[in-house]
């Protein structure tokens, strides 16, 4: 029986001692609140990525890195309170916020990452796309947006381009590789990982049309396209303000040192971004990368705003922002 | 893009370009590698020195057409093997190939043709690198390789097809030489390869029937038609009194057979496989497959004369080897799990793996002695029955963002069933383990990690020249612990150094490895505890 009791409580012990060496991480690195930082599958996520795991706003709150598949995932987010914050292009913030939702613009991590890719070597302005075909996703949203006012701006006929429109980017790459579509409106990084795609199957494209340099001449009011950033529950923002200041602070220093360390912020970013190295690497160089508070750019976003407004107001919720969205 | 790794013997240069049509990687390479001191202090006389290039230059003339070339030099000198006999003077090897595409790349509906050529010049011998007081012997061996094969893909519904043919144009010569004391020249006393020529014809095809996502069924088949012709069968390689020795009178003596050195020979082998993978985190599959193996050169044509077990006569007329499996293999993984030290958003993530073997072999073939009294203890070459078994599992987690772990265990089981005997050079049972950590911070990145190989002592093996080959060593168990770091920074720039065998363990392996004359290898002492530093840049 003694032996029997003797073994019962060395048991006991050792599985004592197995949660407690189970429970070190928790020990070590402690319990914080923890929050989510929503993003998009897009290159812009890296430097968000790169912030959270460098900078010191994760000894203020417990950061989380959780990536949303498509805008409605994230304005049902905002919609239903589980997102407080989360990357997102700035028509679809505007749009919420409008909607009557407290939401707030935070910051703008992108001038714009759009670019034309054509199989036509001789394509050197808008004007070249009038008959032939082009493909690109998402109806609608914002390079979508971008490129009609573009179009409309510059007496293009969109009439005369054979526009088809598909669910999802990868979707337009391949379609655009493997069929007779003349040209793509694609953004990075699937664009430069498309540029690596044709080389290895022979088929030769080249980026033709960087639609931020046609905006900048189209517009030279505005001449540039705040196409994305992180947007945030405003009551959530007032209550860790401290916190948000560190946090722009460390996605300062992590597009520095993005841009200082190419190479290995690739191989960073393919955990984050999952498409190949070499295709990361050549994103940065194209992608407009930013870190800009928006309250200190809200003459340019506001400039940005009008011009959509213009077009369709329906775009931005109706109503062009007040300057209290801008944080 | 550009880069140049050098580590202390061993320098290489990587250039690498991609355009629209156009595509080339060359990449240089010397390497010099010098004797070392085991544990315990003693100085093993290993080394050599090594250099070669590498090039492949492609051209994609559209979706449909692709050539690609590729080349290969590689260089050995001195190569110092202190397990074996004989050290290799220099080993020369040029490989050149070229492949045509016509069709899609992803093999939908495509024509590949194949065209290669192999050269290999080699010389060894058992005095210029090493002290020895005994008669000199080398040996100076040369071979040619040619091989074409046209391969054609279709997709077909849910069938993927594989038909294809080959042909491969062997040519094999290889000479002994030797020299007693008292002699001031070499003599040309033996063949080991007798002017080969090996022509072999392959007919093979592969359906692959994928029944959904998730099931897919293969089946195989390839025919081998071999043809070899034994060109030197009567030449004189020595002169004993009166009688000439050919290797037509070596086999003869050893095998009773007389033939006109011409020998064909035909193989079937058949391969199924079931694939089941229920979503991308699982994988499993499960072989059925009966390969027939046309018997090397090594196995069948060496004809070395000798005294006192010295001599060497693989058998012309082995049966082709016949092996009967059955493998199945598995993967699962966490839908995070991206690669070892790299997961999805870094969160934690794990893969196992592993596979099992059951292999039944018939007129499985292996070197042993002869037991005959004229030719007793030359090695000689033979049909048996086998069993073998092979498993292995394996385990990766990374967790905490920042760490990794990953253990791999190995074990091998072989036994000749024709005399219940073990099997030669069958690895011991092996485990690695490894802990890393890396982090990225704002100089760049940096890592550190541990690992440690446990292998096991090795009593069962063929150890004994007069029951068995005698070619195995009975080996200890050993445990070896090594740490090592890396540094990059700002990703042009980078460093790794570390210790190996930081306990200064005495150890052997006991895997001998191929050599030209790696039947009688001895237990070398492993290197003794080390450190290295290397750099390396990109511009």
């Amino acid at each position: 029986m003694n032996n029997r009791r003797d073994f019962l409580q060395k048991s006991s012990i050792l599985a004592l001692g197995s949660l407690g060496v189970l429970s070190i991480p928790n020990l070590l690195f402690g319990n914080k609140n923890r929050v989510d930082i929503w993003n998009a599958p897009a290159i812009i996520s890296l430097i968000v990525a790169v912030a959270i795991k460098q900078g010191m706003a994760k000894d203020l709150i417990n950061l989380n890195y959780k990536e949303w598949r498509n805008p409605d995932q994230l304005r049902a987010g905002f919609a239903s309170g589980s997102f407080l914050l989360s990357s997102s292009p700035v028509n679809v913030g505007l749009n919420l916020a409008n909607q009557g939702l407290d939401i707030k613009m935070l910051n703008i991590l992108t001038n714009g990452l759009n670019y034309i890719f054509s199989k036509d070597k001789n394509l050197s302005s808008l004007k070249d796309l009038e008959g032939k075909k082009l493909i690109m996703a998402f109806k609608n949203d914002l390079p979508d947006i971008v490129f009609r006012s573009l179009c409309i701006k510059n007496n293009i006929n969109l009439d005369k381009i054979n526009i088809t429109y598909v669910q999802t980017p990868p979707e337009a790459m391949m379609m655009f590789l493997k069929k007779d579509f003349d040209n793509i409106l694609i953004s990075e990084p699937m664009g430069s990982a498309m540029g690596l795609a044709a080389k290895k199957n022979g088929v030769d494209i080249k980026r033709a049309l960087d639609i931020q340099k046609i905006w900048a001449d189209t517009f030279k009011q505005a001449p540039i396209i705040p196409q994305a950033g992180l947007i945030v529950n405003g009551s959530f923002y007032q209550k860790n303000i401290e916190f948000f200041n560190t946090f722009h602070q460390d996605l300062k220093d992590a597009l520095i040192w993005i841009n200082s360390s190419p190479d290995l912020a690739a191989q960073f970013g393919s955990k984050y971004l999952l498409v190949p190295q070499p295709a990361i690497k050549e994103a940065i160089a194209y992608a407009n990368l930013r870190v800009d508070r928006c309250k200190d750019i809200s003459d340019n976003l506001d400039r940005f705003f009008s011009i959509i407004y213009d077009i369709n107001p329906k775009l931005i919720g109706g109503k062009m922002p007040s300057k209290e969205i801008y944080l | 893009m550009a880069g140049i790794l050098i580590i202390k013997n061993y320098s290489t240069i990587l250039l690498r370009a991609r355009e629209s049509n156009l595509y080339t990687t060359l990449n240089a390479h010397t390497t010099n590698a010098t004797p070392y001191r085991s544990a315990n202090g003693d100085k093993i006389n290993f080394g050599y020195n090594r250099d070669g290039v590498n090039l492949i230059l492609g051209y994609v003339f559209d979706p449909f057409n692709e050539i690609k070339f590729s080349f290969l030099e590689d260089n050995i000198k001195n190569d110092k093997q202190p397990q074996h006999t004989m050290d290799l003077l220099y080993t020369r090897r040029y490989v050149s190939k070229i492949n045509y595409r016509f069709g899609f790349n992803d093999l939908s509906d495509t024509l590949n043709f194949d065209l290669s050529y192999i050269k290999l010049d080699r010389e060894a011998d058992n005095f210029s690198n090493r002290q020895n007081n005994a008669n000199q012997v080398k040996m100076r061996v040369d071979r040619d390789i040619f091989n074409t094969s046209v391969k054609y893909d279709k997709d077909i519904l849910s069938f993927h097809n594989l038909i294809g043919i080959g042909y491969t144009h062997d040519n094999h010569i290889a000479k002994r030489y030797a020299k007693a004391n008292n002699q001031s020249e070499f003599k040309f006393n033996g063949y080991r390869f007798p002017d080969i020529e090996v022509d072999e014809f392959n007919l093979f095809d592969t359906i692959k029937y994928s029944i959904s996502p998730a099931h897919a069924i293969s089946i195989g088949l390839e025919y081998d038609y071999n043809k070899a012709k034994i060109k030197a069968l009567n030449d004189v390689v020595q002169s004993n009194g009166v009688t000439n020795i050919t290797p037509q009178i070596i086999w003869q003596n050893h095998y009773g057979d007389i033939f006109d050195g011409d020998i064909n020979q035909d193989a079937l082998s058949m391969a199924t496989r079931y694939d089941f993978t229920p979503d991308d985190t699982q994988i499993y599959s499960l072989s059925l497959e009966s390969i027939e193996r046309i018997p090397s050169n090594d196995e069948r044509f060496v004809s070395l004369n000798g005294t006192n077990a010295q001599g060497w006569a693989s058998n012309p007329n082995l049966n082709p080897e016949r092996r009967n499996r059955i493998k199945t293999e598995f993967k699962l993984k966490n839908s995070n799990f991206i690669d070892y030290m790299s997961s999805k958003f870094d969160n934690d993530s794990w893969q196992i793996g592993g596979h099992f073997i059951a292999d039944w072999a018939n007129d499985f073939i292996i070197l042993d002695r002869s037991k005959s009294i004229a030719t007793k203890g030359n090695v000689i070459s033979r049909n048996i029955d086998a069993r073998l078994y092979s498993l292995n599992g394996n385990l990766s987690y990374n967790f905490l963002e920042n760490f990794g772990f990953k253990t791999n265990i190995y074990y091998n089981y072989g036994e000749n069933k024709s005399d219940n005997r073990p099997l030669y050079q069958i690895a011991p049972l092996e485990m690695t383990l490894n802990l890393d950590y890396q982090n990225y911070t704002k100089f760049g990145k940096y890592s550190i990690g541990a690992a440690m190989r446990a292998v096991a002592s090795q009593n069962r093996g063929d150890f004994d020249k007069n029951s068995g080959l005698g070619i195995d060593n009975k080996t200890g168990g050993f445990a070896i612990f090594d740490l090592y770091a890396s540094i990059a920074i700002k990703g042009n720039w980078g460093a790794r150094f570390g210790v190996n065998n930081i306990f200064n363990k005495k150890y052997s392996e006991y895997i001998s490895g191929s050599h030209v004359e790696a039947i009688e290898p001895s237990a070398v002492d492993a290197p003794d505890r080390g450190f290295y530093v290397s750099f390396n840049g990109k511009f």
